[in-house]
């Protein structure tokens, strides 16, 4: 994995903020996770990753941060399918991002949204994956870019 | 396109135009022929009568001349009448002869004669009109006198007389006058059967001419045909790309190229439902994409661009037959395209290619570009390695990296954090480079110190953010990566020698790696440029907790590195100070009062004070009154805070002011004590005491 | 102006194909959320263009898009799906849909496969 390839994902995560119209959101210092131990938030989208690469990126934070920004979008439902659906999309829009910067060879699938679970996400194996902490309002959040 | 067939059969249609000209001429010719051979067999016919009449005449006159005297009356007058007859038709016909007119033919129709032209019978003519014409007179002045009168019977006389002499010269001149018109006759005919036959031959010729001619162009357009086939065959033979059409019906054509043959491993496609050869491939749900997909391309509404993307047979795994009667797995590209004619999507065009070895070596190329070329410099650095050491290096390298990655992971709630994690990082690497560097594993040396330079790098940035340690992250998995890949060959390698794995779970050595430290020492002092003797007595390392070993032999490794980089003179120093050209450093471990003592002590040129509180200065450590009002012991133990170097550059071994503040936090954890004995220019001895096993506190694997 | 209805279960996706930079040309007549709601609202709002998700409840696009290519003949459908597979997409071809962009899509990929159809629709 090279800088470039993963500061692609927190571009796409700030841009996604920004979209949203909502302030800047702050990086935090990256580390690496095993990739046998997965650590997720309250909400997590998963966007698999084949192709030239191959596994998947992940973006995971809690469920007040995401109530925050349905709010501040002017929707009142906060069901968890909205949820869902917003997670979901920020996960789609950091890995589209990439998909335009990688070209068509990285090929990324619909996200799956899960609640806690960590032991839904598989990541490769034999890989530590990257884990960028970022931290919006008073949220911290997660992107973790697991890549062959 | 009818001048173009004119073009094209241009010779054809001349030839068969000739021949009916040839044969029309012909035609024509026989009607002409027929005509002339008709006329002169008249001619002939009419000389012949001429023959035939100046007998009659002869005779009628002799038969008239008996019956005037003896005959009756009636039958005199018939005589007459017959000789008057007789010789009207004579005199006529000779004339027309002569002259050309209307006469009666033989059957009493009326003919036209021309003149005779030909010398014979011209002379014939000629001398017959020279008889006749006196005769002639004759014949008229006795039919105009009366019968029974004098000048009657002198005429009658007269006449026969003139017969007589006459009548045979006659005779010959017609007879010559028949035989040359009948030599006319044949010689015409005979030209005319020439020019006939001519002209048959010619037709005949003409013919056999638009047979060979045709035979000719058919054989030629035949073998242009064989020759296209036979390129064509050539082409589909040879192309490496297995090629095929499909129609409409997704039926494969009867022509395909000999790879598809080969790649799938049997022999007759033609007329072949291409569905039957894709369901012995894939299964029945890709089948049905594949069929659904064909048809969209069949479907000219869909943009091909749009379909050709949506291939699902890009990329297959199949079972096939191979030659041996086995099965090979491979790995294929179909590949389909529109074939457009006059605006019509005729047929599909299917092109196969085999590239499992494609696919084989693009994985291979990624596994190799992954490796980068690690593997060998790394197999000929651990050849030489002791493997037991080796394994426990990487063993705590491994938990020193995730030590590292736990400092990154710690929250930071300010810029001093992010400062405070690259100090404590850069101890940590700092004690990986040194034990690679005792081990002699220069690719690992390599990689920490690129490690401390990142560091350091980010030390001098103003205003530190959380994504400025991104680089620093991605160097520590691949750190990660460095030591898992060494693992793995050390697997590779040891796996027959089952007792390394043994050693690798021990906590830690049994004895202190006396062999390593002799070797570090003398690697440094050689790029120093300086000599240097290790003197080891260290009865009491196995009196160390088993926990504890690896952390005192890291501080032993620390404090030799130490000596020769900065205690150690070089040899010409040192014999201008009257000592041995080679330094001595002297490891002692001794037991007191269940405390064990370790000392490092080298005969070198010392501590030096003022340097110490310049330095500390310099580095902004502290200002300089400070440094002013510290007593010399205090001087001294400046060299165990962090950031402090005496070094002018950083290399590998020293100058990052870390060695030291290392050992003083690992002999901390131990709850030992360190001190400090210096001599300027005759020795330094650096000692830790640490409480033996009772007392000691349990010490975390990374620090 | 292109009258175009919007078909996703999404309301992000909704929102963001709303919203998309570029698409002035087009006007949103509609959205729904699933394929029968959508094909009520083909009804009413005879759309020229229709983006429509594969996967959603009550009916799936696979379903709703040869009902709806048969309620509006000359409409363009754009399937703007995280398409999971090549097969998918060839049967939403073959039912009848006329181009496909993958989610996530970026504004641009958008408004090309949009305009794109858009020039194939019949003038009026």
């Amino acid at each position: 994995m090279e800088k470039e390839s993963i500061e692609v994902f927190i571009d796409s995560l700030a841009h996604f903020y920004r979209q949203v119209g909502v302030g800047e959101v702050q990086v935090g210092v990256p580390y690496l996770l095993d990739s046998r131990t997965p650590m997720v938030s309250d909400f997590t989208g998963i966007i698999g990753v084949s192709g030239k690469r191959r596994g998947c990126v992940y973006f995971s934070c809690p469920k007040a941060m995401l109530s925050y920004i349905l709010t501040s979008m002017g929707e009142r439902d906060n069901s968890s399918e909205h949820l869902c659906d917003l997670v979901g999309e920020i996960a789609n829009t950091i890995a589209g991002n990439a998909r335009k910067e990688f070209g068509a060879d990285f090929m990324i699938s619909v996200p799956v949204v899960i609640q806690g679970e960590p032991e839904r996400i598989h990541l490769p194996d034999n890989t530590r994956c990257v884990v960028i902490p970022t931290k919006w309002k008073s949220y911290q959040s997660i992107i973790v870019v697991a890549l062959e | 396109m009818f001048s173009g067939l004119l073009g094209k059969y241009r010779a054809v249609v001349i030839s068969i135009a000739m021949f009916i000209i040839l044969d029309a001429g012909v035609l024509v010719l026989n009607f002409y022929i027929s005509s002339q051979l008709a006329e002169d067999a008249s001619n002939v016919n009419l000389a012949g009568r001429q023959r035939m009449l100046s007998q009659k005449t002869a005779k009628a006159l002799l038969d008239y001349q008996d019956l005037e005297v003896n005959g009756s009356k009636a039958s005199a007058d018939a005589s007459l009448e017959e000789l008057r007859k007789a010789v009207a038709l004579f005199d006529s016909t000779l004339n027309a002869f002569a002259k050309g007119g209307d006469i009666k033919g033989a059957s009493g129709e009326q003919l036209f004669l021309k003149p005779v032209s030909t010398p014979a019978s011209r002379t014939a003519v000629d001398k017959s009109m020279a008889i006749w014409q006196p005769l002639k007179q004759d014949f008229d002045a006795l039919f105009a006198s009366e019968v029974g009168s004098e000048k009657h019977q002198r005429l009658l006389r007269k006449l026969v007389g003139e017969e007589r002499s006459f009548n045979l010269s006659l005779l010959t001149l017609m007879n010559d006058l028949t035989v040359d018109l009948e030599g006319v006759a044949r010689q015409k005919s005979e030209t005319l059967r020439m020019i006939q036959a001519g002209a048959i031959t010619l037709a005949v010729l003409n013919f056999l001419l638009i047979l060979f001619h045709f035979i000719g162009q058919l054989r030629r357009s035949d073998a242009e045909t064989e020759q296209a086939r036979n390129e064509t065959a050539e082409i589909l033979r040879t192309v490496r790309e297995g090629l095929l059409l499909l129609d409409r019906d997704m039926i494969i054509g009867s022509q395909y190229s000999g790879s598809i043959s080969d790649i799938f491993g049997q022999q007759e496609f033609a007329g072949m439902s291409f569905r039957t050869l894709l369901k012995s491939l894939v299964v029945e749900s890709d089948m049905k994409t594949a069929e659904e997909y064909i048809k969209l391309l069949l479907n000219g509404s869909v943009k091909e661009n749009l379909v050709v993307s949506l291939n699902p047979l890009s990329d297959i795994e199949v079972s096939l037959p191979d030659r041996s009667g086995g099965y090979q797995v491979k790995h294929l590209s179909f590949r389909f395209n529109r074939a457009i004619d006059a605006g019509q999507i005729r047929h599909i065009l299917v092109t196969v290619l085999d590239i499992t070895e494609l696919v084989a070596l693009r994985a291979e190329l990624e596994r190799a570009s992954q490796n980068s070329g690690m593997q060998i410099s790394a197999l000929k650095e651990l050849l030489h390695v002791d493997k037991e050491a080796l394994v426990i290096f990487l063993r705590e390298s491994e938990s020193s990296l995730a030590a590292i990655n736990d400092i990154l992971k710690e929250r930071t709630t300010g810029a001093h954090d992010y400062h405070d994690k690259i100090r404590s990082a850069f101890r940590i690497m700092h004690r990986i480079k040194g034990d690679a560097s005792g081990l002699n594993l220069p690719q690992i040396v390599q990689a920490a110190h690129g490690f401390e330079e990142q560091l350091r790098a980010l030390e001098g940035v103003e205003k530190l953010r959380g994504g400025d340690f991104l680089p620093l992250t991605l160097a520590l998995n691949e750190f990660f990566r460095l030591i898992g890949d060494m693992k793995d060959i050390l697997d590779a390698f040891s796996s027959p020698v089952a007792n390394l794995r043994e050693a690798a779970k021990r906590p830690g050595p049994a004895q202190l790696d006396v062999a390593m430290l002799e070797r570090l020492a003398s690697r440094i002092a050689v790029e120093q440029d300086k000599e240097v003797k290790l003197v080891i007595d260290a009865p009491a390392f196995d009196l160390i907790p088993t926990g504890q070993r690896k952390v005192v032999q890291d501080c032993i490794v620390q404090l030799v590195r130490n000596s020769v980089v900065h205690g150690i003179e070089p040899r010409d120093e040192r014999v201008l100070y009257g000592k041995e050209g080679a330094g001595e450093i002297r490891i002692s471990m001794q037991q007191d009062n269940g405390q064990i003592r370790v000392s490092v002590r080298d005969d070198g040129r010392g501590i030096s004070i003022d340097k110490v509180r310049e330095r500390a200065v310099q580095r902004g450590m502290y200002s300089q009154d400070d440094i002013d009002s510290m007593q010399p012991t205090r001087i001294i133990s400046l060299i165990f805070e962090p950031g402090f170097s005496t070094a002018d550059k950083a290399d590998e071994h020293s100058g990052r002011g870390v060695g030291m503040d290392m050992v003083k936090a690992a002999i901390q954890q131990l709850n030992g004590r360190i001190r400090v004995a210096n001599r300027p220019s005759r020795y330094c001895e650096i000692s830790f005491v640490i409480p033996g096993e009772a007392d000691a506190y349990p010490v975390a694997e990374a620090v | 102006m292109k009258r175009l209805m919007i078909v996703d279960d999404s309301l992000i996706i909704r929102r963001r194909i709303k919203r998309a930079h570029g698409l002035d040309e087009f006007s949103v007549v509609g959205t729904a959320s699933n394929g029968e709601e959508a094909v009520a609202l083909a009804r009413q709002t005879a759309p020229d263009l229709i983006t429509i998700d594969l996967t959603m409840p009550h009916m799936d696009g696979i379903e709703a898009i040869p009902l709806l290519a048969s309620i509006c003949p000359d409409a363009r459908i754009l399937v703007v799906s995280a398409l999971a597979d090549k097969a998918t997409a060839i049967t939403a071809l073959s039912r009848g849909a006329h181009g496909f962009v993958c989610k996530p899509f970026t504004d641009d990929e958008l408004h090309d496969a949009l305009s794109e159809l858009a020039a194939d629709l019949p003038a009026r």
